[in-house]
């Protein structure tokens, strides 16, 4: 087990050295911040001393050992649009990507896996077809579209809910709706072919003839174990989903990091676009760690195998 | 009886303070009584966003700009007033002094009064600051300020490296960005450094302007409350709060103000015909934004541009009229088209210093733009011109325009390919030296901010940049300091500019600025396509009238803005 661990962390460094180099490189071919920040007409020397006072003067290598070194001790610098620490500019925004993040997550799963346990079991009936229609809807959709209408109708139209901003729980609902959906219709499908898949199996046929009902068979014993594909795929889109969340978080006002990575872009405010790409891989890369020990917890094989 | 007179003295007492107590309240809240509610705005973004006013430039202006003052005013086309914190500048004969005299009775936030060593200071920290400081007025103070002298109280005189004409527009938020610091405030805030000051200031900045800071959430909002001691009472905030809501997204902002959630947002076209059939209010902010057609590096004789044949083609071409008329329609009964087509040349326009109205404009004419194209034979041979195509905050219509004109230049035979860039994208080739604009030719819409001394948009626009040395500024040793060098001959861009820019007396200097809008309409230099206004749509309950541009064109001020009956 500790092998595993030890392999795993290696592993997560070692990628995230990778993503740190070529987000600091790649940033840096669509030009530098004072062709974003300076007024254009700004003479070269001005240009010249804005560079100076944020280093970017130096050799590309010697910028980059100067960043690595001090993000390794926990500081990302400061960003140069607005002046600000980056770790005060991502702190708060990442904080509200994971908690928009999570309510979409939930809300999705709360949606798929009922949807999906019930078109394995009603296989090419009503409810079936009703399923993958929803889960067509969710995939088919651009998020963008679908948040727009949903803004129209339930805070325009209805006024039950509010169109932008966070602060009360009802400020969850739309954007995580909007995003949610659209993950709901993977789970969904994966769901109800993982389920199809072990309601043929042997153990659940055994589990009928010794007179178990066929809701402990179906939501007990065949889910838990159509369930482990479904966890990968959760954690994965977890990561997936506050790295392309920037629509949803345009649309309603959000606060989030997408919109924070989308402006710094926009200005070529390189720390902050190589603060939040790191935060983002270290984010995938403990999720994923975080899906893979779940294994073990779901299924004793994989226990048994790890120790 | 000790109860009864207990009693009586308790009544007399409660009714004395429900009698006293109202008025003690009202007299101690004259101007609080006035203002009252909150004004939500949503705008498209807010640039940089930092408090402190020095470390932005002017696109930072519509962030915290309400809580400052520029030095001088102007009127809303523009034209400098001496109705702001300075009464008054004389300009010595040389042209190089200036006497700047300070409004009196002029309270910073904190309560201390505005004196000229601020002013002093103001001067000073916007031309020290360098790295990091990218003000447009720092920029140009560092060029031409030799130094500011405290006068006495009320009074400062400012010296200047050379004569320059347009140096109190520079002062002024039409042309510049310059803001008023409290000297004594600053030199106060804890730290020994400037930085470790400034860091004290960026967390409770104060100004003089007709708002307070009171807050802000970075990449979200800034909140302001009224100051009730504004010195201008004919710009008193009405509303007692003030927020600026930074929403990029169009249709969200037209829902926020259907569903109450803001109350003054700013729009397109589309979105104002639309708002305003659902009964909201529209206020206009006229000529935002100049739109010309550069001709990038048109100076360099390897461009198929530097042929002025070529580019009297590519104008005579375009039916400018129709593509403004389109892509600008009229919004509502009352409210014409956003779009205007000007007169002239590409950088004039109405309330521009020297900007004739009756002047000609470029005709349609396809054929002899054709014919021209044959003499020069490139109907033979064509070369396929590259057109960047970008946005800008204030001219989004940008690839429409690049469209639209690719679609008329086929028609008379010139190759276009159409680039997908965003406009750093440009910034970085027209920056570099030398310039990467590579031949046969490359084009961009552009927008010039509305400058109405008209030769600070020539400065940027066409005249050379300080590494290409024309010879008209060897032969006087002087620098047209350009940005773009635009113009397709840039000694003849120099001369014009350095000639006007000594000219001290204002009715010489319009006739010169008159004859630079002439030459640069025969030069055929750039493409003048349009001046755009900006919509706005409000919540009539809330918002009942607005003056959105009472210190003059592009930067929008909030306490102009009257509370509607359903404010409480």
């Amino acid at each position: 087990m500790w092998t595993f661990l030890l392999t795993r962390v290696l592993q997560a460094l070692f990628t995230l050295w990778v993503v740190s180099v070529l987000v600091f490189f790649a940033a840096r071919l669509t030009g530098s911040p004072d062709l974003a920040l300076l007024p254009p007409d700004a003479l070269p020397e001005h240009r010249q001393a804005f560079k100076q006072a944020y280093g970017l003067d130096k050799p590309v290598l010697v910028q980059y050992w100067r960043w690595i070194s001090r993000a390794v001790q926990g500081d990302l610098g400061q960003g140069i649009q607005h002046k600000i620490a980056v770790s005060e500019l991502i702190g708060p925004r990442l904080v509200n990507s994971l908690k928009l993040a999570t309510v979409a997550i939930t809300l999705a799963i709360c949606l798929a896996l009922p949807l999906g346990v019930v078109a394995a079991v009603q296989r090419g009936r009503l409810w079936d077809r009703i399923a993958m229609a929803i889960g067509l809807g969710g995939q088919s959709m651009p998020s963008f579209w679908l948040a727009l209408m949903l803004v129209l109708v339930f805070a325009v139209w209805l006024r039950v809910l509010p169109a932008t901003g966070m602060g009360t729980w009802k400020h969850f609902i739309l954007p995580g709706v909007t995003m949610g959906w659209f993950i709901s219709a993977g789970i969904m499908r994966l769901v109800r072919s993982s389920m199809l898949e072990v309601l043929d199996a042997e153990f659940v046929k055994l589990a009928r003839v010794k007179g178990l009902t066929e809701r402990s068979v179906v939501w007990k014993h065949a889910l838990l174990n159509a369930f482990i594909p479904v966890v990968t795929f959760v954690g994965f889109m977890f990561g997936i989903i506050i790295a392309s969340s920037i629509t949803t978080e345009t649309v309603f006002v959000w606060p989030g990091l997408g919109r924070l990575v989308f402006e710094a872009l926009m200005a070529r405010d390189f720390p902050v676009i190589q603060g939040v790409v790191l935060i983002w891989s270290a984010l995938i890369i403990v999720l994923n760690l975080c899906v893979d020990l779940t294994y073990g917890i779901l299924d004793p094989r994989v226990r048994l195998i790890r120790g | 009886m000790p109860q009864v007179r207990y009693v009586v003295c308790v009544v007399v007492a409660v009714a004395s303070w429900c009698m006293i107590a109202p008025a003690t309240y009202q007299e101690g809240h004259v101007a609080w009584a006035t203002a009252k509610g909150m004004l939500r705005v949503a705008v498209v973004g807010f640039d940089r966003e930092s408090t402190a006013l020095w470390e932005g430039s002017t696109p930072m202006l519509p962030y915290i700009g309400n809580m400052y003052d520029p030095l001088i005013a102007a009127d809303d086309k523009g034209q400098l007033s001496k109705e702001g914190l300075v009464t008054d500048w004389q300009v010595n004969e040389a042209g190089d002094v200036v006497l700047l005299t300070i409004r009196s009775g002029v309270k910073f936030h904190n309560g201390e009064p505005l004196t000229a060593a601020d002013v002093k200071f103001s001067f000073e920290t916007w031309k020290e600051q360098t790295g990091g400081s990218p003000s447009l007025t720092g920029a140009a103070m560092r060029g031409i300020l030799k130094r500011v002298d405290v006068v006495n109280d009320q009074q400062v005189q400012v010296y200047l490296h050379s004569p320059n004409a347009i140096f109190p527009h520079l002062l002024s938020w039409v042309e510049g960005d310059l803001g008023i610091l409290p000297q004594r405030y600053f030199e106060a805030l804890p730290g020994q450094t400037f930085e470790e000051k400034r860091q004290a200031f960026v967390k409770q900045p104060i100004g003089t302007g007709p708002w307070k800071f009171v807050s802000r959430t970075v990449g979200t909002s800034i909140e302001f409350a009224a100051n009730a001691d504004y010195w201008d009472q004919q710009r008193g905030p009405q509303f007692a709060r003030l927020q600026l809501l930074k929403v990029p997204e169009l249709s969200t902002r037209m829902n926020m103000l259907r569903t109450a959630e803001a109350d003054l947002v700013v729009v397109n076209s589309d979105g104002a015909k639309t708002l305003h059939r659902e009964g909201m209010k529209l206020f206009v902010n006229r000529n935002v934004a100049h739109a010309l057609m550069m001709f990038y590096k048109c100076y360099d004789p390897e461009m198929v541009t530097h042929d002025v044949r070529f580019r009297k083609a590519a104008i005579l071409a375009l039916d400018r009229q129709a593509i403004v008329k389109a892509l600008f329609p009229p919004i509502a009964p009352g409210i014409d088209s956003l779009g205007a087509l000007s007169a002239g040349g590409p950088l004039t326009g109405p309330g521009v210093t020297g900007y004739e109205p009756n002047a000609p404009t470029y005709p349609y004419d396809p054929k002899e733009a054709r014919r021209l194209l044959q003499e020069m034979g490139y109907l033979k041979n064509p070369k396929t011109i590259t057109a960047n195509s970008f946005s800008f905050a204030s001219l989004p219509e940008g690839p429409k325009f690049i469209e639209a004109i690719a679609g008329y230049w086929e028609a008379v035979g010139i190759k276009v390919q159409i680039r997908q860039v965003d406009a750093t994208f440009v910034s970085k080739k027209s920056t570099a030296f030398p310039q990467g604009f590579e031949p046969p030719g490359e084009v961009g819409v552009q927008s010039p901010w509305y400058r109405p001394s008209g030769l600070n948009n020539y400065r940027v626009f066409a005249v050379s940049k300080p590494e290409i040395k024309t010879e008209v500024e060897k032969a006087r040793g002087l620098e047209a300091g350009g940005s773009l060098s635009g113009h397709c001959d840039l000694n003849k861009a120099d001369t014009l500019y350095l000639d006007a820019l000594g000219i001290m007396n204002p009715l010489q200097l319009a006739t010169a600025v008159q004859n630079i809008n002439t030459a640069t309409y025969e030069d055929y230099w750039a493409i003048p396509l349009a001046s755009r206004s900006e919509p706005w749509a409000a919540r009539p309950g809330i918002v009942s009238a607005w003056r959105p541009v009472p210190l003059g064109p592009v930067y929008l001020r909030f306490e102009t803005a009257l509370p509607g009956p359903d404010v409480l």
